[in-house]
């Protein structure tokens, strides 16, 4: 079977899910590798490159079947048609493309060239309901306390009703296992630890009394990290607050994190197998 | 019956004790649950660093003593019956200022969930 059908499939940081083709030459993954790619190989026959841009939302279990569907459909059910694919995500939309990439495996879809995740959403205690295949995402791990808002500036950032919790620090990073790993050439996940916190919690999930456990003044207390296995990459984030930190990460200007994988994934896909 | 009234501290029976008992000051070297209240206390509403092994070992030691005399100076918690300045001990009137600021602290934590957020940049 001639492996002619690339993928590239973005879900981004808190947008609606809705799969929308989007037309390659407008679109936010830089496809001019790709194409020298195709003049260079063009003897190899001809390829179909499509490029579906969506968002994510909490229960994953029905848009992870749409996008199945949708891949089926493109490929006439004949998954084994499927030539170079990638993933590129960031924060919410992450939960997605890991279920994604999970199910792919499960239907026996050829390995995939490249996932990129950038600031993937762990939940302290968990979230409700998981991840299909991928789990709750929730750190294996108990925080060091690096120290908390700095003396003197405590007035100013009160009174912008924000609450700070105590940091956490670069060298302590929450780490979660996923359930089913996702199969791929390259699976990258940035991320950044300047919006991670700690606070004191009635029971951690470790199962310890009134101890610390990870936490952010972002909503659910997410927090960001490594996945064991990936491989990870720490970048600085300059926000004020722990959303902003966040949405550092999440942007796709070129220079940011987001942006990187985004060139990753243009990479990754001019190196499409052989027919 | 004066009583603690922030969500940390509620119903604990050492610190409730601490609020009406001279001898149940937190001082340097006790340990136990209650201290890692406190110490999460102490870096929330004043901030500062508390290493590692006072933390793990909820002590209450040199540096968590250190944050408590910082707070105290900055909230003005000094018993003038008997002392001029500020010392590094919980006694009655810090724990409830602990207790009071956390109170606030609590309601802006509420208040925070509800705060619409920045949206991501393009």
């Amino acid at each position: 079977m001639a492996r002619n059908q690339d993928f590239v499939f973005t879900f981004m940081a808190s947008n609606a899910f809705s799969l929308t083709v989007t037309n390659p030459a407008v679109s936010r993954v830089p496809i001019g590798p790709y194409q020298r790619a195709l003049e260079l190989r063009k003897a190899e026959g001809p390829r179909t490159l499509t490029i579906v841009e969506s968002g994510s939302e909490s229960d994953l279990t029905k848009p992870v079947a749409k996008a199945m569907e949708f891949v089926r459909d493109r490929t006439n059910g004949k998954l084994d048609t499927i030539g170079a694919f990638c993933i590129v995500a960031s924060s919410n939309g992450c939960s997605m493309a890991l279920a994604f990439g999970a199910a792919l495996k499960k239907a026996g879809a050829p390995r995939l060239s490249y996932i990129g995740v950038a600031d993937v959403t762990f939940f302290p205690f968990g979230r409700d309901p998981a991840v299909p295949g991928a789990g709750a995402l929730q750190p294996r791990n108990a925080p060091l306390i690096f120290g908390g808002i700095d003396a003197g500036a405590s007035d100013i950032v009160l009174s912008a009703l924000k609450v700070h919790y105590p940091r956490t620090g670069r060298l302590s990073v929450p780490e979660v296992v996923l359930n089913e790993d996702v199969d791929a050439e390259r699976r990258r996940n940035f991320f950044q630890t300047e919006g991670n916190h700690a606070k004191l919690v009635k029971k951690t999930p470790l199962g310890m009394p009134f101890d610390w456990w990870w936490f952010s003044s972002m909503k659910f207390g997410e927090v960001h990290g490594e996945l064991v296995g990936w491989d990870n990459k720490r970048f600085d984030a300059d926000g004020l607050f722990d959303d902003e930190n966040h949405n550092d990460l999440c942007s796709v200007s070129p220079a940011k994190p987001t942006g990187i994988l985004l060139t990753e994934a243009g990479a990754a896909l001019a190196r499409f197998p052989r027919p | 019956m004066p009583s603690l009234q922030s969500e940390l501290f509620r119903g604990d029976a050492r610190l409730e004790t601490c609020l009406i008992r001279d001898s149940a000051h937190v001082t340097l070297g006790t340990e136990g649950e209650f201290v890692s209240k406190i110490q999460y206390a102490l870096l929330v509403l004043h901030g500062g660093r508390i290493p590692e092994v006072e933390i793990r070992r909820r002590l209450y030691g040199r540096e968590t003593a250190g944050i408590v005399l910082a707070y105290k100076r900055r909230r003005r918690i000094i018993n003038f019956s008997y002392q001029q300045a500020a010392d590094d001990i919980v006694g009655k009137m810090t724990i409830r200022a602990l207790d009071a600021d956390m109170l606030v602290f609590e309601a802006r934590e509420r208040l925070n969930q509800f705060l619409p957020k920045p949206p991501v940049r393009a």
